[in-house]
């Protein structure tokens, strides 16, 4: 089966092995993975600071790539998000619109797919009985997007998933907070790595990249929460570690 | 922290929602009815546009009735008029106190039938007994019952004044009983604060009777507009009018920097007029709000309109040049793949990015050009 894997700027500019590592795990179950030329972005960093001229011409381009018939995987949830609940509220007018519409039933998030597709019980295999805590983003949990992460960590990766209640409230980065009040918005993210190692997790698993840079940050800024960066991993960096 | 928060079924939600969706649909008859009982039973129905006007009647009143001593209650449209200010500035005598204080309200509400606020409570206080104005906001005004079924009891202040914003209208005290649940909370909680300022528990009705003792001289009811006449003509931002200021938003905010949430965030930049106001709310838009809200409001996404219009208000030069650097990296012909546009794709992200900006160590062949070459290769 084709699928378009849409990596998103962040993955594309800084963090291709995530990238490469989708791939595998994509390929493994017996995907064709496309990667599209020209979408590069879906618009969210111009979205999340309000700039929204900008995130219509930048997400417009981007459903115009994308158009067809092909499933397309975003590898950060957030432009999951923007592709399944900004973007036709964003392009409301003309064609636009009704792209951006009938791509929404095309666009997965990289948990669901996994968890839709796969067949193999990768961590009965493996045997792994690492102890992690999901971080399901807000636009996510909030949005009315199925939340496939922990029953994939759980029931296809095999890893004993922590149930951290700190971990359903938000980390602090969306809306631009981060920049426009990082006092707080760091304050938010220590709440969470604090209360993850209390309970013992030894690796925080998100698919956001916007959460991951966050978290990661403050556990670099603040060592005294015993937090190494390394160990808050987006989830294809996960499953396919050891491969 | 771990929010604990009653959950409302969908349907509970939907009838909510449709009964504030028909109030303000029929918002302007349903104020001049008011207005017309409310006159025949022997009240003063004002109307004010903004502000100055409110503060202007205000302080001609005190002059018109001799008054001395101010009991006033904080919270609501006393906070967005900045009363305590005012009565400060002008030199009035005034004491603040919460009605849920000095009150102990009658049961009924919940079942529609007649309730009572009684002002001359346990925490009746003696310099309460001094006062000879009462000023609060009201949480509801009802329209359509014939009776009186809800008024202030005891206290012996000659004038009253109670103020309402006009969306607070509602059809029917057996509404009421639709928003009660809402209103459920935790002793400490920001729904606690607000419901304390006297949301949702001071209610106004037309008719009074005006033979139950304890009732004043003169009582004033003022319909406040202050922007949001506005709203209604706005499609997206309309959706405000239909809150019932329960404070649930506030209570799942994880930002948690006002007891009233992001909810007031959003009024205090509509209806007070400071356009920054919402834009100054530490807004993550995760969401939290609007999965709560009873009346299905999408609180979070009209943070995020509001902050998009604060921001094209704003003289931001240097952000939005930046901004359009990024725009025109990403908008690059096949900038993805195409040497040279890297280094500027990263620079614009790492602007954006949480943390020291030498934090994130850019990657020196992105992955879809790594992919592209890859490809060529084999």
């Amino acid at each position: 089966m084709e699928v378009i894997l849409f990596a998103g700027c962040v993955v594309d500019q800084f963090f291709p092995e995530t990238g490469f590592n989708a791939i595998k795990v994509m390929e493994r179950m017996g995907c064709t993975v496309r990667i599209p030329g020209a979408a590069g972005c879906c618009g969210s960093p111009a979205w999340q600071h309000a700039q929204e001229e900008i995130a219509c011409e930048v997400a417009g381009r981007c459903v115009t790539e994308l158009s067809g018939e092909v499933p397309v995987v975003a590898l950060s949830s957030d432009c999951s998000a923007m592709f399944l609940t900004h973007v036709p509220q964003l392009l409301h007018n003309g064609s636009a619109h009704h792209e951006a519409r009938a791509m929404q039933k095309r666009v997965h998030t990289f948990s669901q797919w996994v968890s839709q597709h796969s067949q193999l019980p990768m961590g009965k295999v493996r045997g792994i009985t690492t102890r992690v805590a999901c971080h399901v983003a807000c636009c996510v949990q909030h949005e009315g997007i199925a939340q496939s992460l922990p029953s994939l960590l759980s029931d296809w990766g095999g890893f004993t998933c922590v149930d951290v209640p700190q971990f359903s409230v938000c980390c602090g980065y969306g809306g631009g907070m981060h920049r426009s009040n990082p006092e707080l918005s760091e304050r938010m993210s220590a709440d969470k790595l604090r209360a993850a190692r209390a309970e013992g997790v030894e690796y925080i698993v998100t698919e956001d990249m916007g959460c991951l840079m966050q978290l990661r940050s403050v556990a670099v800024q603040q060592p005294d929460l015993s937090w190494k960066p390394e160990r808050i991993v987006h989830l294809a960096d996960l499953l396919t570690e050891g491969w | 922290m771990s929010i604990a928060i009653q959950e409302l079924s969908a349907e509970w939600v939907q009838r909510v929602r449709t009964l504030r969706v028909q109030a303000i649909d029929q918002l302007e008859a349903l104020l001049l009815r008011f207005d017309r009982n409310a006159t025949a039973a022997g009240m003063h129905v004002r109307w004010v546009l903004d502000v100055p006007e409110a503060v202007k009647e205000l302080l001609f009143l005190c002059k018109e009735h001799d008054i001395e001593h101010i009991l006033a209650a904080p919270g609501g449209a006393l906070g967005e008029l900045g009363f305590s200010e005012i009565l400060r500035t002008n030199g009035l005598d005034f004491q603040e106190l919460y009605l849920a204080d000095i009150e102990s309200a009658g049961d009924g509400v919940n079942g529609g039938q007649n309730a009572v606020v009684s002002l001359g409570g346990a925490g009746h206080s003696a310099w309460m007994g001094s006062a000879d104005l009462l000023v609060a906001g009201t949480g509801t005004v009802v329209v359509r019952e014939p009776i009186s079924c809800l008024y202030h009891r005891g206290g012996p202040h000659r004038v009253r004044i109670f103020w309402a914003g006009l969306e607070q209208i509602t059809q029917s005290i057996a509404d009421l009983s639709y928003w009660w649940p809402a209103w459920e909370g935790g002793e400490n909680s920001p729904a606690a604060v607000a419901r304390a300022g006297g949301s949702g528990l001071t209610l106004v009705q037309g008719p009074m009777q005006r033979t139950n003792d304890g009732q004043p001289e003169h009582t004033y009811v003022f319909i406040i507009d202050n922007g949001r006449t506005a709203l209604l003509e706005d499609l997206r931002m309309r959706e405000m009018l239909y809150c019932i200021s329960c404070g649930r938003c506030g209570e799942v905010c994880p930002t948690r920097q006002s007891d009233f949430g992001p909810r007031e965030g959003i009024r205090a930049g509509v209806v007070v007029g400071t356009p920054e106001a919402a834009s100054d709310y530490p807004c993550t838009r995760c969401g939290a709000c609007s999965v709560v809200c009873p009346v299905g409001i999408p609180i979070h996404r009209l943070m995020a309109w509001k902050q998009v219009q604060n921001a094209a208000r704003c003289d931001q030069e240097t952000e939005l040049k930046a901004w359009q650097s990024w725009r025109k990296a990403m908008l690059g012909e096949g900038w993805l793949g195409m040497f040279g546009f890297d280094q500027k794709v990263q620079s614009m992200l790492r602007c954006q990015m949480p943390g020291p900006s030498d934090l994130w160590k850019p990657a020196e062949k992105s992955f879809s050009r790594r992919r592209a070459m890859g490809k060529k290769n084999t």
